[in-house]
């Protein structure tokens, strides 16, 4: 009882850390879900570019940063960039190692959708005069989006998960604070317990909100 | 009168595979030409040459005197021009029918929103669509979706209709709908070229049909002119006429 009490009372008293900690995870997380998404709409986009070399590089990079894992890229920019004189905030490197990295993801999902797509719409919307970017703005892109909701769901669950790691980099997230919170008075099975069960609470509002996304678009799907 | 399309010497060749080998004809205003020709025969690719969707190896389009073929053309003004139905029908299955034939009014010829949707809802009334209005395309049947698919390219008011196999989708019955609704077309002027293998349609709809054959205009003539050749083992063959 007396450990509870313990872990209770520093919780209380580092709350202001510990939510300006979530709130730097929320922020990170949100801001690389929609950066990700837009860069991999883009990488989308030139991936089924009618030239063969674009289509090439975008493909590179699809399988490039797949294949990396993702503390590696932060520790290359963090720790490693400065050696050429390029030193970033921990935050700008979280944004743009994530960024690439979901981006990469992001694009592999769409592609999958897009390849499900029937190409004679593409067709029917250039012999309409529609230009190659609106057909894809206005025809392939809505159709991607709604096929892959819940692919970009899991990968906004990851961002959010995956965004523990940046401590590593000295982002003073939501885990780095109940890190402290568990060093300072060794409950260290209550303070990851509390960390899990509020990953889990925002997971869950995340699956929730997807659904209703997805329930509110599957008519135009059947 | 001067042609409203002018096709010379057209070939389309495929890595190095001809598809379409001097193809030529002429287009007046309000005419209705059917194509015919067997599966392969090179009859989509060139509707799809008309409105450039593929470029032509070689051989000149001109489209109310213009050569669609100069680097100065306008590509989107020249297909605004052309309306296409596809074989699939082709509506965007993410857009209602009023989206459908209201998308390009909205973003091609500048209407608002909802002079677009007003405009639309006319068109679809032509062919007894209003009610599906607020469909998808999932929702329709072949004959519908054949109807919004002409009404989306007829709202554009286009100079000449090119449709591709547009009863290969559809069962005997609402083939014949769709021949009844094509003549009611041509009789209000609009000017269309059809591209089929279906005798019956073909008969229906023109006098006379150019036959193609391995990309090239083998005959040209009414479908029952053409059934009595059948000294050529081409036509006997596509006909199924006479001892083969």
């Amino acid at each position: 009882m007396t450990h509870w009490m313990i872990f209770w009372r520093d919780l209380v008293d580092q709350m202001p850390l510990i939510t300006q900690g979530l709130l730097n995870t929320v922020l990170l997380a949100s801001t690389v879900s929609v950066t990700g998404l837009l860069l991999g709409c883009l990488v989308l986009y030139l991936s089924v570019s009618r030239r063969a070399f674009v289509r090439y590089v975008t493909k590179s990079y699809i399988s490039f940063f797949i294949g990396m894992p993702l503390i590696v890229l932060l520790f290359l920019m963090y720790y490693g960039a400065p050696q050429f004189g390029l030193n970033l905030t921990p935050f700008s490197v979280a944004v743009l190692g994530f960024t690439l990295n979901v981006a990469a993801y992001n694009a592999a999902y769409l592609t999958t959708a897009y390849n499900g797509l029937d190409p004679v719409e593409f067709d029917a919307a250039r012999a309409q005069g529609f230009s190659e970017w609106q057909v894809f703005r206005l025809i392939t892109l809505p159709q991607v989006l709604r096929t892959s909701i819940p692919a970009l769901t899991n990968q906004m669950i990851s961002n959010l998960k995956d965004s523990s790691v940046v401590f590593l980099i000295q982002y003073t997230e939501f885990f780095a604070r109940v890190q402290e919170l568990a060093s300072s008075n060794f409950q260290f099975f209550k303070a990851y317990m509390f960390a899990a069960i509020v990953y889990l609470v925002m997971v869950s509002v995340l699956v929730l909100a997807s659904r209703v996304v997805q329930r509110r678009l599957g008519l135009s799907l059947v | 009168m001067t042609p409203l399309l002018s096709i010379r010497d057209l070939t389309k060749q495929f890595d190095g595979t001809p598809v379409l080998e001097g193809v030529s004809f002429e287009l007046a205003p309000g005419e209705f030409k059917v194509i015919m020709g067997p599966s392969g025969c090179g009859k989509s690719t060139l509707l799809r040459c008309i409105n450039r969707l593929i470029e032509p190896t070689s051989g000149v389009i001109e489209f109310n005197g213009q050569d669609t073929m100069q680097a100065t053309t306008d590509v989107s003004m020249l297909r605004q021009q052309i309306g296409f139905v596809f074989q699939q029908f082709a509506l965007f299955r993410h857009l209602t029918v009023l989206e459908n034939v209201s998308l390009a009014l909205h973003k091609l010829r500048g209407f608002s929103r909802s002079d677009a949707k007003s405009r639309a809802l006319r068109e679809l009334a032509k062919f007894g669509m209003t009610g599906f209005a607020d469909k998808f395309p999932a929702e329709l049947s072949g004959g519908q979706k054949q109807r919004v698919a002409i009404a989306r390219a007829l709202v554009m008011d286009p100079q000449v209709l090119l449709m591709d196999e547009p009863t290969s989708a559809l069962d005997p019955v609402k083939s014949r709908e769709v021949a009844q609704l094509l003549r009611g077309l041509s009789q209000e002027g609009v000017t269309i070229i059809c591209v089929t293998h279906d005798l019956s349609l073909a008969e229906s709809l023109s006098q006379a049909i150019t036959f193609i054959h391995n990309g090239r205009i083998h005959a040209v003539g009414p479908v029952s002119a053409l059934a009595q050749r059948t000294e050529d083992p081409v036509i006997r063959h596509f006909f199924g006429t006479g001892s083969d």
